[in-house]
């Protein structure tokens, strides 16, 4: 199909309608493709480590170069992770699955063939359902169209200098399980888009299928978007273009707006419909935060994909399924739901400790359940343990403040023996020093004030400073408040409550 | 003591018994194939790679007679055997009779290769081939074609022409061969020998260099069914590196082939007799048929109606999965590499002039028959056909236990007379490739000469995982003929015992 | 099909470029070959095939889940690099090398 001349179609819109019309009356449609690496020890089809970093070509064999004579034998813990992450996306489970061969040469695709799942994958239809916590979005329910797995290709390295030196391959990557995820066009904005694929993330790491590092390209995803014009009673569709290497979700989401722009410009300005240009392919670049074209489909590779007669089709028991289905027992969405309905939460708090991830969940409920408060659990771990993870790019499990020792920061806390302020410098002083609780309070040199230190203290504060006393004396209880501050310049350890409970009753007010 | 005419059975038994040590037993195959270079049936680049293997081959026979005591009853003590180029052998070159691999050292033996060696056999040397086993004449090969033992300006039959005309020439008492359309049997009905096919999956695959990977089977080459059943023995079973090998347990092969045919149904497709097949061939088979009656064994008309779509159907999917197959030769890691100019150039020159004419054609071939709006017509409708074919053997094997028939329509032909004309080779492989397509298991064995004392071939079919019977007939009938036991310099007698 | 089975010189070249298979011989040449192979195979347009034939592909397919061909997930040790670079003249030490990827 080569462009034609949209202006010959009855109905078409002017260049003067064209302009007419305003981005905020378009619909963008969005699919997604995501590749998701499973965290399996071997490769998909021979022994080899599929260990990051590794020095080039030293993680390979004669299976994954290509050797002639050799064969693909399959790992079964891709297939079981394959199974488990269509179970947690509700995908139907295929009963009977095959594999087969998608043909194209490239020096980093060894057998000149990669092995993937054409026409029966792994996982049939599912969704994913995505909200917004600050409701910047309406819920959405975003149908899962396939997920199947397929054999990673190797690496390329090119010279970037002056383009004439050689090209390396190296084929450690070669033959990593990839399971490549497809959306159907539901996503409506760059803001879903995103929240599609964090919450994808996000269930991934519940569920334990991989590790989804971006810079290692564990997760990699290409976005397909065109956008659906109304223009006297119809709608107009711009011609689809596919994404590629959109290589963090910032830039997902940046890519995809900027095509909204480039597409929306390109129609007011040629009228070009899906009918009249065939389906691009363009690749986000970071540098100049522009899309730049990669090809037309139209000369794209023709994959000759069959049947792999290497490998058998590989059945899949009611059974294998059932018990993989009971390993998939959390995922965030529950939790949200679960920390609401248990705990008390706001859908935000609950939001922002679910989509932490699972370690952080487990660390959350401990708390909770240890101080009796979930809300305070999730105020404290929201905010102060949250900062101390972000600030230190720790994650959960390396925290030096186990849930057990904040539970009982938050106990004494609550029973006032620290106020929030003290505690929450006995929490920074225990993830500085790495110190336990107690050895954290001693050294901020917090003792208990007994009653009649308290009693000294109240006297003192009544004795020197007789104006405020007076006004308070006058009705003007809030001026307690000064008495506090100079309380705490006295004696740091003194908590504000019983100090202001104590000066009333000596004043005579209480 | 002239080993050329003893068995590989009896040679094993003469090792064993310590009357002949392996060292001895390798020298002198080693030294006929040194005395019959210009057979060509031995893949020796610039004179060397032959060497090389030999010397292999002599430290390991030497290590055999070091450790008498300890493997003298490993079941192939000492046994020289040939060892098609098409299958991996550790460290030596395995070139597929090809250019692009002229160069290629397997870090890894082929599973038949590593059951040999754990039996304590000798792998002596690789067979000429045509290039990744397409052809039907050994004169698609790279390194020149392999001349018939019987006729020097004949084919000896391919694509496992080399080991063929080493088994016939007496210069190895045994080969390994492979079969993806009947390379194994129409070469061993070329040259006189017994070649035996096994079910897809009976035999491991890993180390084979795949020309269709749905179809290609690696089988034993002998002179006599008795020893490819020795063979069998070692090389069948389960290999967990092969996801097609079937778990099927395997049976003992050498103790099956001794029981007697009486009663055995063979069915018999007349429609193999009719147009196209040589007078002198079959009334050749027609004899045998009647041999095989004489023994006791009830013969049967059987149809196999989609047989006549056998070789349209085996020329569309066999080159659809060669096409895929044969990717992976593209100058990067291991092949030829023709030029460094551009990636482009890199591989179409690489690929132009690193394989030959046939292996392009085919390419080709499949290529076409694999891409967009040609699928379904061509792979698809194919694929179909070959159920239907399948499912006619399923049919007839109701009623009979094997079917017979000729294995070639003729007897060698002439070195270049069908090489411009690859249609015509397609066709000599009218009564084998069904086999291949269904899967089964099917044997040639001799069973005369033409008039210029050219060998013919019996062809036995059977069900699935059968070969024991196939074997059992194939022995029985040797029992009783001596056609097997004509080498290409004796005098025919023509004459069953 | 039967019009398909013949094969111009402009579709050997678009195969050929899909083959990645340079060819001394010309395009006209290959295209009358492969015609007569392809006129030989279209005698299959005049077989009938029931619509419930399902196509077989090859390889005997499992019977149960038991048979699935798998292995499991344990690392075994990969080949020394030098041996797996070892069957191509142009590599690095490290890489496998080729013309330039642009």
């Amino acid at each position: 199909m080569s462009q034609r001349n949209p202006e010959n179609r009855p109905h078409a819109p002017t260049p003067e309608q064209r302009s007419s019309i305003i981005l905020d009356e378009v619909t963008v449609v969005i699919g997604l493709e995501v590749h998701v690496q499973l965290n399996t020890a071997a490769k998909l089809f021979c022994g080899c480590s599929t260990e990051y970093g590794a020095p080039p070509n030293s993680q390979t064999c004669p299976v994954c170069v290509g050797l002639p004579g050799t064969l693909p034998v399959l790992n079964a813990k891709a297939l079981q992770l394959a199974i488990k992450t269509g179970i947690a996306l509700e995908c139907e489970i295929a009963r009977h699955t095959k594999w087969d061969r998608k043909n194209y040469f490239y020096p980093d695709l060894p057998k000149g063939y990669q092995i993937s799942q054409f026409d029966q994958p792994i996982c049939g239809p599912g969704h994913l359902d995505i909200s917004d916590p600050k409701g910047r979005f309406e819920p959405r329910c975003v149908r899962i169209e396939r997920a199947h797995l397929e054999e990673d290709a190797g690496k390329s390295i090119h010279d970037e200098t002056d383009r004439k030196g050689k090209s390396k391959i190296d084929l450690n990557r070669t033959g990593t399980p990839l399971l490549e995820i497809v959306t159907r066009p539901d996503l409506r904005s760059p803001a879903e888009a995103k929240a599609f694929l964090t919450e994808l993330k996000l269930i991934l790491s519940y569920i334990d299928v991989s590790d989804c590092n971006m810079q290692q390209g564990s997760l990699r995803c290409d976005g397909n978007i065109n956008l659906h014009i109304p223009f006297a009673g119809t709608t107009i569709a711009t011609p689809i273009v596919e994404i590629k290497n959109m290589n963090s979700f910032r830039n997902a989401e940046r890519s995809l707006e900027y095509e909204i722009g480039r597409q929306f410009q390109q129609w007011q300005a040629n009228g070009l419909t899906i009918d009249d240009a065939p389906k691009q392919t363009r690749g986000w670049d970071d540098s100049t935060q522009t899309t730049t074209l990669q090809r037309e489909k139209e000369d794209s590779a023709d994959y000759r994909y069959f049947p792999d007669p290497d490998l058998l089709p590989i059945l899949v028991s009611e059974e294998q399924i059932a018990e993989i289905s009971s390993q998939v027992i959390t995922l965030p969405s529950a939790v949200r739901k679960r920390l609401q309905d248990e705990f008390g939460l706001n859908a935000y708090d609950a939001d922002v400790i679910a989509s932490q991830g699972p370690s952080l969940v487990t660390y959350y409920l401990a708390v909770a359940a240890g101080c009796g408060n979930g809300k305070t659990a999730a105020n404290w771990i929201g905010q102060e343990v949250l900062r101390h993870l972000n600030e230190h790019e720790w994650t959960i499990d390396n925290y030096p403040v186990d849930a057990l020792a904040l539970t009982q920061l938050l106990t004494k806390v609550s029973e006032g023996e620290l106020d929030q302020t003290r505690g929450k410098e006995v929490l920074d002083e225990m993830v500085r020093s790495r110190s336990s609780l107690d050895a954290a309070i001693e050294t901020l040199g917090i003792v208990k004030v007994d009653a009649s230190e308290l009693d000294e203290l109240c006297d003192q504060l009544i004795a020197e400073n007789e104006s405020i006393i007076s006004q308070i004396r006058e009705g003007n209880t809030k001026a307690v408040g000064a008495l506090i501050g100079k309380a705490r310049k006295i004696n740091p350890n003194a908590n504000p409550g019983k100090v202001r409970e104590r000066l009333l009753a000596k004043i005579g007010i209480a | 003591m002239d080993l050329a005419q003893h068995s590989a059975r009896q040679l094993v038994q003469l090792m064993s018994a310590g009357e002949i040590s392996t060292a001895d037993c390798v020298d002198f195959f080693l030294a006929r194939i040194e005395q019959n270079k210009s057979l060509n049936a031995f893949v020796d680049i610039e004179a060397n790679s032959q060497a090389e293997l030999a010397e292999l081959a002599r430290r390991q026979a030497s290590e055999l007679d070091a450790s008498y005591t300890a493997k003298q009853s490993t079941p192939l003590f000492g046994l020289p055997i040939a060892i098609k180029d098409g299958i991996c052998t550790k460290s030596t070159l395995t070139t597929a009779g090809s250019k692009m691999l002229q160069s290629f050292r397997s870090p890894v033996d082929a599973t038949c290769i590593h059951r040999l060696r754990d039996a304590s056999a000798i792998p002596i040397g690789k067979t000429n081939m045509d290039e990744f086993a397409m052809g039907s004449s050994t004169e698609n090969s790279y390194w020149g074609p392999t001349k018939n033992p019987f006729d020097h300006s004949r084919v000896p039959g391919g694509s496992s022409g080399g080991s063929a005309a080493a088994v016939a020439a007496r210069l190895a008492p045994c080969a390994l061969g492979s079969d993806t359309g009947g390379s194994i049997r129409q070469p061993a009905a070329f040259c006189g020998i017994t070649g035996l096919k096994p079910t897809y999956g009976r035999v491991s695959r890993n180390g084979l260099i795949a020309f269709a990977s749905s179809l290609d089977q690696v089988g034993p080459m002998a002179r006599s069914a008795e020893d490819c059943a020795l063979l069998m023995d070692v090389i069948a079973g389960h290999d967990p590196g092969d996801s097609t090998s079937s778990r099927v347990a395997c049976e003992h092969y050498s103790d099956g082939i001794n029981d007697s045919i009486d009663g055995l149904r063979i069915g018999v497709c007349r429609s193999f007799f009719g147009e196209g097949l040589d007078a002198e061939v079959g009334d050749a088979v027609e004899h045998a048929l009647q041999q095989l009656k004489s023994m006791g064994a009830t013969l049967v008309d059987v149809e196999l109606p989609h047989s006549k779509y056998a070789v349209a159907t085996y020329y569309v999917v066999a080159p659809c999965e060669a096409s895929s197959n044969l990717s992976r030769y593209d100058g990067v890691r291991f092949s030829y590499r023709h030029t460094d100019e551009s990636l482009d150039s890199m591989y179409a020159e690489s690929r132009g002039h690193g394989f030959g004419a046939e292996v392009r054609r085919r390419i080709m071939l499949g290529t076409f028959a694999l891409s967009s709006g040609y699928y379904d017509a061509y792979y698809l409708k194919a694929s179909r056909m070959r159920r239907m074919i399948k499912q006619d053997f399923e049919d007839a094997f109701k009623s009979v236990d094997l079917i017979a028939g000729p294995t070639t329509p003729s007897t060698a032909f002439k070195i270049g007379e069908r090489s411009a004309d690859p249609l015509s080779m397609y066709l000599a492989d009218v009564y084998t490739v069904a086999a291949n397509l269904a899967g089964l298991p099917a044997i040639s064995l001799p069973c005369g000469f033409d008039e210029n004392r050219l060998p013919i071939g019996l062809q036995l079919q059977g069900p699935a995982f059968s070969e024991s019977n196939l074997l059992r007939a194939a022995h029985q009938f040797q029992l009783n003929t001596s056609w097997h036991a004509e080498g290409p310099n004796n005098k025919p007698t023509g004459e069953a015992k | 099909m039967a019009d398909e089975a013949s094969i111009d010189p402009d579709l050997v070249k678009r195969v050929a470029k899909l083959a990645k298979l340079a060819d001394s011989q010309s395009l006209e040449q290959t295209a009358a070959e492969l015609t007569k192979i392809l006129g030989y195979v279209d005698q299959l347009n005049s077989a009938e095939i029931p619509d419930s034939i399902e196509p077989f592909f090859g390889a005997v397919e499992p019977e149960s889940e038991d048979e699935n061909a798998v292995r499991s997930d344990v690392v075994q040790p990969s080949f020394d690099r030098e041996t797996m670079l070892g069957n191509t003249t142009d590599n690095d030490g490290e890489h496998f090398l080729v013309p330039p990827v642009f």
